[in-house]
C-alpha cells in the first residue's frame, strides 16, 4: 500500500504507526469503514490536518483579518465544511464562523473601495482570500461596479 | 433565454429602477388629454393645470414631450432632505424612515427627467442625495459585520440599497449556513439567533422564532414578487412571448439561497406604498403592468 503515500517507492507497505498524508475523502474512508469488533478503531486515526492545528487557529482568533489562509488551503472553507461534518467540533467551528464573519466584513469593505486608503494594504489582503472568500469579493465588486455605471449612466 | 449567472441572484441597477418606474407620481397636466385603457391600469383624463397621479414613466413621457410639470415628492425637498440628512446622522444604527422604497431610483428619475419642476437647484438636491447615501453605505456595511447564518435585518432601507449588497449578503449567509449545518446533532432552534445584531430591533419580537430555520426567506414578500417580477421584466423587454410562455416563465422560480429581511412596520404609512406584493397567484396582474411598460419601451424607443 506504500504507493498511497505521496514520492514514496511503490513497493514498500505502510508500517503500522507511520505517519502519512492522504487527501480527506480517503482518510474519511479509512478512518470510518475498517471499523469492526476486532479492530474498534478502524485501519488509522485521523490526526487534526495542518490548517486547522492550534497555531493556525490561535493567530485566527487574534486577528483573522491578517491571516493567509489561502496559504493553509485554497479551499479553506469548504475544507473546514468536511473536516467539521467528520469531527463535529464545535469550538473549530466558532472560530471558523468568526473568522469568516470579520473577514468577510474586510472582503467587502475592499470590494467597495476600490480608490480609498485602504488600496495601500489591499494586494496583501486580497492574496491572502481562498475561494470562497474570492468568490465573495467578485459578487460584492461586481454590485457596486454595476451601480456605479447606473449612476453615471443616468446624470 | 438565458438569465447570465450574475443576474439569477440579483438585478441589475436598471431592473430596478424599471420596477420603480411603476410607482405612482403627481404631475400637473399642461394640456387636456383623455384617459387611456391600458391592460395594467387606466391613466386617468387629464385637465391642465389639475393634479393627477401618474405611474412615473408616464410622467417622464409627457414631461419629455413638455405636456406636464412633476410634481416632486415631498420626500424629495431640499427642507425634507436637510432633516432626513440630519436624522441619518444622528442614529449611526438606524435607517431613518422618512425616504421610501425606491428613493434612489426615483431621486434619479425625476433629476434627470424634471430637474426645472425641483423647487431648488438641482445640483443641491443631488448632493444631499448623495450624502444621505453615503451616510446609509456606511450604516449597512457597519451591519455587515454582524451577519450571521440565518438572518439579517435592515429596516428602512432601499431598493437600490439592497440590491447593492444582496448577492453579496447572500452568499455569505449561505456559507455561514452551511457551516454551521455541520455543528453536532444540529437542531435548528439551537442555532445561536445572535441578539447583537446592530440593526436588530424590537420588530423580530414579533416574529414567530421558527420563520428563521430554514435560514430562508424571512422577508416578507419581496423576493417571491421580485423574482416573478423580474421574470416580467424580461419577458417584456427582451422577446415578445405568448401569454403562455409568459404564464410558465412566471412559475418557474429560483433556486434557494438565504435572504435578507427587510422587515418594515412603517413602510405602510410611506407615501408611496412598495408596489410589491404578496401576489404568487395573480400573475395576470404582472403581465398586465407589463403590456403597459411594453407600450412605454415602444414609445420611449420611437422618440
Amino acid at each position: 500500500m506504500g504507493y498511497l503515500e505521496h514520492g514514496r517507492s511503490t513497493s514498500t507497505d505502510i508500517k503500522e504507526g507511520a505517519r502519512i498524508e492522504l487527501p480527506l475523502w480517503m482518510a474519511e474512508i479509512l478512518a470510518i469503514g475498517g471499523i469492526s469488533d476486532e479492530l474498534p478503531t478502524g485501519f488509522i486515526t485521523v490526526s487534526t490536518p495542518a490548517p486547522f492545528s492550534n497555531k493556525v487557529l490561535n493567530a485566527l482568533s487574534a486577528d483573522p483579518v491578517n491571516v493567509d489562509l489561502r496559504g493553509q488551503s485554497m479551499q479553506f472553507y469548504k475544507f473546514a465544511e468536511r473536516w467539521l461534518a467528520m469531527t463535529g467540533d464545535d469550538a473549530l467551528l466558532d472560530t471558523i464562523m468568526d473568522t469568516f464573519k470579520a473577514r468577510a466584513a474586510t472582503v467587502n469593505d475592499h470590494a467597495h473601495n476600490t480608490r480609498s486608503a485602504l488600496m495601500t494594504d489591499r494586494s496583501e489582503f486580497l492574496g491572502t482570500l481562498d475561494d470562497t472568500e474570492i468568490k465573495l469579493f467578485k459578487a460584492a465588486q461586481e454590485a457596486s461596479k454595476d451601480l456605479k455605471k447606473w449612476t453615471s449612466m443616468k446624470k | 433565454m438565458a438569465i447570465p449567472p450574475k443576474q439569477v441572484g440579483t438585478f441589475i441597477p436598471a431592473e430596478i429602477s424599471f420596477l420603480a418606474e411603476n410607482s405612482l407620481l403627481t404631475i400637473i397636466p399642461r394640456q387636456a388629454m383623455e384617459s387611456i385603457e391600458l391592460i395594467g391600469g387606466t391613466i386617468p383624463s387629464m385637465r391642465p393645470m389639475r393634479r393627477i397621479e401618474v405611474p412615473i414613466w408616464v410622467a417622464v413621457l409627457l414631461k419629455k414631450q413638455s405636456r406636464c410639470n412633476i410634481v416632486p415628492p415631498n420626500w424629495l425637498s431640499e427642507e425634507n432632505l436637510k432633516i432626513t440628512y440630519d436624522a441619518e446622522a444622528a442614529n449611526m444604527t438606524r435607517f431613518s424612515a422618512n425616504l421610501p422604497w425606491e428613493w434612489v431610483e426615483v431621486g434619479e428619475l425625476i433629476l434627470g427627467s424634471a430637474p426645472d419642476d425641483l423647487s431648488s437647484p438641482p445640483h443641491v438636491i443631488r448632493n444631499l442625495l448623495r450624502d444621505i447615501r453615503e451616510v446609509r453605505q456606511a450604516k449597512a456595511r457597519a451591519g455587515l459585520k454582524n451577519l450571521n447564518d440565518s438572518y439579517l435585518q435592515l429596516d428602512n432601507v432601499g431598493a437600490m440599497e439592497l440590491n447593492e449588497i444582496r448577492s453579496f449578503v447572500t452568499m455569505a449567509m449561505n456559507q455561514l449556513r452551511i457551516m454551521q449545518g455541520t455543528r453536532e446533532g444540529a437542531e435548528r432552534q439551537d442555532v445561536d439567533v445572535e441578539p447583537d445584531d446592530q440593526d436588530d430591533d424590537d420588530d423580530d419580537d414579533d416574529l414567530p422564532r421558527e420563520s428563521y430555520d430554514d435560514s430562508m426567506l424571512t422577508a416578507k414578500s419581496y423576493q417571491d414578487s421580485s423574482d416573478t417580477a423580474r421574470n416580467n421584466s424580461r419577458q417584456g423587454s427582451e422577446f415578445a412571448g405568448t401569454e403562455d410562455e409568459r404564464a410558465s416563465i412566471n412559475s418557474h422560480t429560483f433556486g434557494g439561497v438565504p435572504h435578507i429581511s427587510t422587515q418594515n412596520k412603517s413602510r405602510s404609512a410611506l407615501p408611496q406604498a412598495p408596489s410589491y406584493t404578496d401576489d404568487d397567484d395573480d400573475g395576470e396582474n404582472e403581465d398586465n403592468d407589463m403590456e403597459m411598460d411594453e407600450t412605454y419601451l415602444n414609445a420611449v424607443n420611437s422618440n
